[in-house]
């Protein structure tokens, strides 16, 4: 004990001097000998849930999305410049569970050949069954499914769920849907095992909700063989899976709820991957590029952070407030303070890698003494209280928070910064009491409807935040939704950003880039349109 | 003798502190809540001290700016305990039977739970603001000063002088509040300068997981745990400084307080 | 007071406690703000679906009722289901207990260890450098936000000396647990002879518990160093000096064992220190106990873990002080007055 508590006083004597000393005496140490087979990465997410068509966490995301298929997968192709990596390109599809698939009816029936020979791990086969018990139960269960199914694909009847043959499923929809094929590709539609499913069921839980929660019933290139909630995930490869082995064999998620300490455990190489929501912040992202042993993978993303303005509160439902408050966004001092680099400025509501962005409409620019005149123009009675919501959790609306405290007081407001829970952010956000907050969106879809109908749709009252009613624009989104041609498709939805641009709905902020920093030796990620990993395709370089 | 040049020294460092805070807006180089673009990340260095953080603000003015939110809160936590806690004790030792056994339940219930847990639990539930943190604080004081003015006053009543204000014709009122209360002080005084410490400890702690005082507001727990994801990349003063600043003043807070246990009751010396 | 009736009182005084521990646990989720049917309904919900939950979840029922319920529930030790795991809180706790035991148990262990020493020296040789020293140490020690000392721990001690493990739980990643006796790995792993397991599980155990000990030493070296003073100043060891015995026999003899029962007391005190320097620790240390289960939950607004954990904790710590009073009463017939 003398001994240790001796050479704890030493070091601790030494603490100041190897602080000062700064990055200059960090020498990374090569961790023990790591498993080849085995991927261990950190991350922030337990899992809440297993049940694929239910909400989940991202922790139950990504474990669903790699323990069951599909039945079709979003295709991904080389990322130009990064070899190595792979990203989703919008359209482009792989079969999965489904060997392929066709059109019938002028599009509006989909029809899937089941692929054969797959086994769940029951041993009972994949067949068009298991296909349509799946969508039945997507269709019929609570959950985020039930929800977009009728919505994006026109199907209300489980009658439009069609076994063929034992190896032939189709989808009859009203109508041709653009978005159908997207639709089809989430990671929500994991083909269960209907029987196994079944054997689960009650007359209270016809859809054993219960027991999907905490049970997979699904096959994919990973299976889940350890999960010990607050401490690890982890997966091992499926045997007999219907593609060859993936590279790693063993995938171990580690739950590191502290951001400094996933840091250092990247530096000393005792993790090879962060992974997560965002996982790391910018800042530290950027602190880790040229870190010898490291990596980083950053691509565009979809994923929208605006400045929310409840348009039923003052003075937000002056039009001239709003327009002066984006001219007050000093988003030059946010890109390289807050982003450093891992972002974009937003033109336009609609991301910039979605089909129909507007991005050179919006006149909106740091601007304060344009900001001020608005303000004058406006009339409104200075200074104006406000509250700014902010989440707990998510360093980078902290930050713009603050910059955008300062300048929003210089054109005749009081901020105050407010952080909330992410469960209290999102209740007092539905009940329309946040006068101002920094919301954020991604559209799995990558689609420019999917988007505006979620985000601007009068109708839509628990994502429309700031609660913008515009009949026009709820018009153009119903007539467009499952509109064929594509160019008026476009058309409209450019019509929309218009509009919306000009009535300043949204305080335009950025989009995030999707970044992973990785050792050196890994390549093989692939960045899909719901940003969540397959591990399948991971490998040493 | 050491001790008393170590406890002259921690009293000066309390005086020191509280000085720089009163005097903030005077002695802070910069403004405290203004980002610059310019300056974000310098470290330490002639035009910054204790340099800026990610927003450019300057360390050493939000240190300084920070103080009076830190003895702010601590002071406003600890006097509220404090009178809450001295009627209570008062009362209740006092007067004894019904009156002593509800307050003592109320107060082993308090004490039920570990002091940091309460006080998370009620900032969670009532929300993070300022006045709830101070609140919260308060609530997980209350027992020891009601306990300590009770056991004090069962012990003080017993004594001759209050037999003899007691045959004089006091008022009961009278007899607790000018009579026996001022017996009791030396060791309350003794807390409480233990607990400014201990709620300025609180605050940071509540900071670290994201309870604690509203931000840009400074404060040392908060900077401190924001500064946390910064040591790695080599940004070692936005976590040092601040964490530095609370250990100097709870240290100083300690010091002090143990020197007038010695003082004042030379009893208490040495119980926690 | 007779040493039965003194037992009797004091454990029938623990039931109202224990009551009004569950009222202010139940009052505190209720009050949380954010609908728990709502996190439980997912971003995207209905508000049928929302509303559907909040029947199921009785939360549509009158204040009292849903008291009731609760009450009920945890007396039959039900405590709900937690929305971040999906699973019964118990089930989560029963996995979590161990790992936030075995830190408080090693924090406790090398506060006493390192403590009662520092506060005999202390006192034998008071005035002195190591009086001085331990004074600041334990000072020092409390003087630290607990959080700030892990993290600089792990900076200095993992990232640049690299003698501590990655701040990554119980056991380094590859080293399977021991078979399950305790729960505690450490202990686990001595009783099953498995050395691996053994080093990796203390190895894990270094930083956090240090970080710990060191937050709660100064209690106890205050405790025993005042303790201590007063025997050695009293009669009997006075008489003892007269009667010259060896001091070797009269400091480390008598007086040190009549210090001791004092002591005991402290255990309450330190138990209270380090169920709330566990959450903090737990957090930058991503020790996967019970502490860090009620952080998560408490950002989650995941209600029923945040009432388990208050409620464990509270119901824990009141038997703790109970047993220590009771043991106090046995040892010390005075405190029975009180």
């Amino acid at each position: 004990m003398n001994l240790d508590r001796r050479s704890f006083l030493k070091v601790t004597g030494g603490a100041a001097a190897l602080l000062a000393a700064g990055p200059a005496v960090v020498r990374p140490r090569p961790s023990e000998a790591q498993d080849p087979n085995t991927l261990v990465a950190a991350w922030d997410s337990d899992i809440d849930t297993l049940d694929p068509s239910a909400f989940k966490s991202n922790g139950g995301y990504v474990t669903i999305a790699n323990i069951c298929d599909g039945p079709i997968g979003w295709k991904v192709r080389p990322i130009e410049g990064r070899p190595g990596f792979f990203r989703s390109r919008p359209g482009e599809f792989d079969g999965m569970l489904a060997e392929s698939w066709k059109e019938e009816d002028d599009g509006a029936t989909l029809v899937f050949r089941v692929r054969r020979g797959v086994k769940f791990p029951s041993g009972r086969p994949v067949t068009a069954h298991s296909f349509k018990y799946s969508f039945d139960r997507g269709l019929q269960s609570p959950g985020y499914m039930k929800l977009i199914i009728p919505r994006l694909i026109q199907v209300t009847d489980p009658a439009q769920f069609e076994v063929r043959d034992d190896s032939t499923f189709a989808i009859k929809m009203k109508a041709y849907g653009p978005m159908a094929l997207d639709t089809v590709a989430l990671s929500n539609n994991a083909i269960l095992d209907a029987d196994e499913v079944k054997a689960h069921a009650s007359t209270d839980d016809p859809w054993a909700a219960e027991w999907l929660k905490r049970n997979p019933a699904g096959v994919g290139p990973y299976r889940l063989v350890k999960n010990e909630p607050g401490v690890e995930i982890v997966l091992e490869a499926t045997p007999n899976y219907w593609r060859p082995k993936p590279p790693f064999e063993r995938i171990v998620l580690k739950l590191v709820p502290n951001e400094a300490d996933r840091v250092l455990l990247l530096k000393r190489k005792a993790i090879q991957l962060v992974s997560g929501r965002p996982g790391l912040s910018p800042k530290n992202v950027k602190s880790l590029e040229g870190e010898p042993g490291l990596k980083i993978l950053q691509v565009p993303d979809t994923t929208c952070h605006y400045l929310g303005m409840n348009q039923k509160k003052a003075p937000f439902d002056n039009l001239s407030v709003r327009r002066a408050v984006n001219y007050a966004i000093p988003i030059q001092a946010i890109l390289p303070n807050v982003l450093y680099g891992y972002g974009a400025q937003m033109k336009s509501p609609v991301p910039s890698l979605t089909p129909s962005h507007l991005g050179d409409y919006s006149p909106y620019r740091h601007d304060i003494a344009r900001a001020k005149a608005l303000m004058t123009e406006a009339a409104v009675k200075t200074p104006i209280p406000v509250d700014l919501a902010i989440r707990v959790g998510w360093p980078t609306h902290e930050q713009a928070a603050v910059w955008i405290q300062r300048e929003l007081e210089q054109i005749g407001f009081k901020v105050n910064i407010v952080k909330e829970s992410d469960a209290t952010f999102r209740q007092v956000a539905i009940k329309g009491d946040h006068a101002l907050s920094i919301e954020s969106w991604q559209s799995w879809i990558n689609d420019p409807f999917y988007h505006l109908s979620f985000l601007f749709d009068s109708r839509q009252k628990f994502t429309n935040l700031s609660f913008y009613v515009n009949e026009k624009v709820d018009k153009l989104i119903d007539d467009n939704m499952h509109e064929p041609n594509v160019a008026k498709r476009n058309a409209a939805s450019q019509e929309i950003q218009k509009i919306v641009i000009d009535d300043a709905v949204w305080g335009l902020l950025w989009y995030d880039n999707w970044v992973r920093v990785m050792t050196a030796d890994l390549s093989g990620l692939e960045k899909r349109w719901d940003t969540f990993e397959r591990y399948y395709s991971v490998r040493r370089a | 003798m050491r001790r008393n040049t170590l406890s002259l020294l921690a009293l000066g460092a309390i005086l020191t502190i509280i000085g720089l805070a009163l005097a903030a807006p005077l002695v802070a180089p910069y403004d405290p809540d203004a980002p610059q673009a310019e300056e974000t990340l310098q470290a330490p260095g002639w035009r910054h001290w204790l340099g800026t953080d990610i927003y450019g603000r300057d360390q050493l003015s939000r240190i300084v700016w920070a103080a009076r939110v830190d003895l702010l809160v601590a002071l406003a936590a600890t006097a509220m305990a404090l009178t809450t806690g001295c009627v209570l004790g008062a009362l209740a030792g006092y007067r004894g039977g019904l009156v002593d056994q509800v307050v003592m339940r109320l107060v082993d219930t308090i004490m039920a739970f570990p002091a940091f847990i309460l006080a998370m639990g009620i900032t969670a539930a009532a929300g993070n603001a300022t006045a709830n943190v101070v609140v919260a604080i308060a609530i997980t004081h209350v027992p020891i000063y009601t306990r300590l003015i009770r056991s004090e006053m069962l012990r003080v009543r017993e004594m001759e002088y209050a037999e003899a204000a007691r045959t004089v014709g006091n008022r009961q009122r009278r007899i607790i509040f000018f009579h026996l209360l001022p017996n009791c002080f030396p060791p309350v005084i003794v807390q409480a300068t233990l607990a400014m410490g201990f709620a300025i400890l609180t605050v940071a702690a509540l900071s670290f997981i994201g309870l604690g005082i509203q931000p840009p507001q400074s404060e040392w727990g908060a900077m401190a745990a924001e500064g946390a994801s910064y040591i790695v990349s080599g940004e070692w003063w936005i976590f040092l400084f601040p964490g530095l600043a609370i250990m100097v003043t709870v240290l100083a807070f300690n010091l002090v307080g143990d020197s007038l246990r010695d003082l004042l009751d030379p009893r208490m010396r040495g119980v926690a | 007071m007779g040493l039965g009736r003194y037992v009797a009182t004091r454990v029938l005084l623990v039931l109202p406690t224990l009551f009004g521990v569950t009222l202010i646990t139940f009052a505190l989720t209720y009050l949380l703000p954010g609908n728990p049917a709502l996190v439980k309904a997912g971003p995207l919900a209905t508000p049928e679906h929302i509303r559907e939950m909040e029947r199921q979840m009785g939360l549509d029922r009158p204040v009292p009722v849903q008291y009731w319920r609760y009450l009920s529930g945890v007396l039959r030790g039900d405590f709900g289901e937690s929305a971040t795991t999906g699973r019964p809180v118990l089930q989560d706790f029963l996995q979590r207990v161990p790992a936030t035991l075995e830190l408080t148990l090693a924090s406790m262990l090398i506060a006493i260890a390192v403590g009662i020493p520092l506060g005999v020296v202390a006192a034998v040789r008071r005035d002195g450098p190591v009086d001085h020293a331990s004074r600041l140490l334990g000072v020092g020690g409390v003087a630290m936000p607990t959080f700030w000392t892990g993290l600089l721990a792990v900076y200095l001690f993992f990232y640049h000396l690299g003698v501590a493990p990655p701040p990554l739980g119980r056991l380094s990643p590859g080293v399977m647990a021991p078979t399950a006796l305790t729960g505690l790995y450490a202990v686990d792993a001595l009783l099953t002879g498995n050395a691996r397991a053994l080093g990796s599980a203390l190895h894990q155990l270094m930083l956090p518990s240090l970080t710990l000990g060191f937050s709660v030493m100064a209690p106890v070296t205050r405790m025993v160093r005042a303790t201590m003073l007063e025997i050695l100043e009293s009669d009997y060891i006075k008489a003892a000096w007269a009667a010259g015995l060896p001091r070797r026999t009269i400091v480390y003899g008598d007086a040190l064992r009549n210090c001791l029962i004092p002591v005991i007391t402290l255990v309450g005190v330190v138990f209270g220190f380090l169920m709330a320097g566990n959450v903090v620790v737990e957090i930058v240390f991503a020790w996967p106990g019970i502490g860090n289960y009620a952080v998560t939950s408490l950002l989650t607004k995941d209600a029923a873990p945040i009432q388990g954990f208050v409620l464990f904790v509270a119901v824990v710590y009141v038997l703790i002080n109970l047993t220590v009073d009771l043991v106090y009463g046995v040892v010390d017939p005075r405190i029975r007055l009180r």
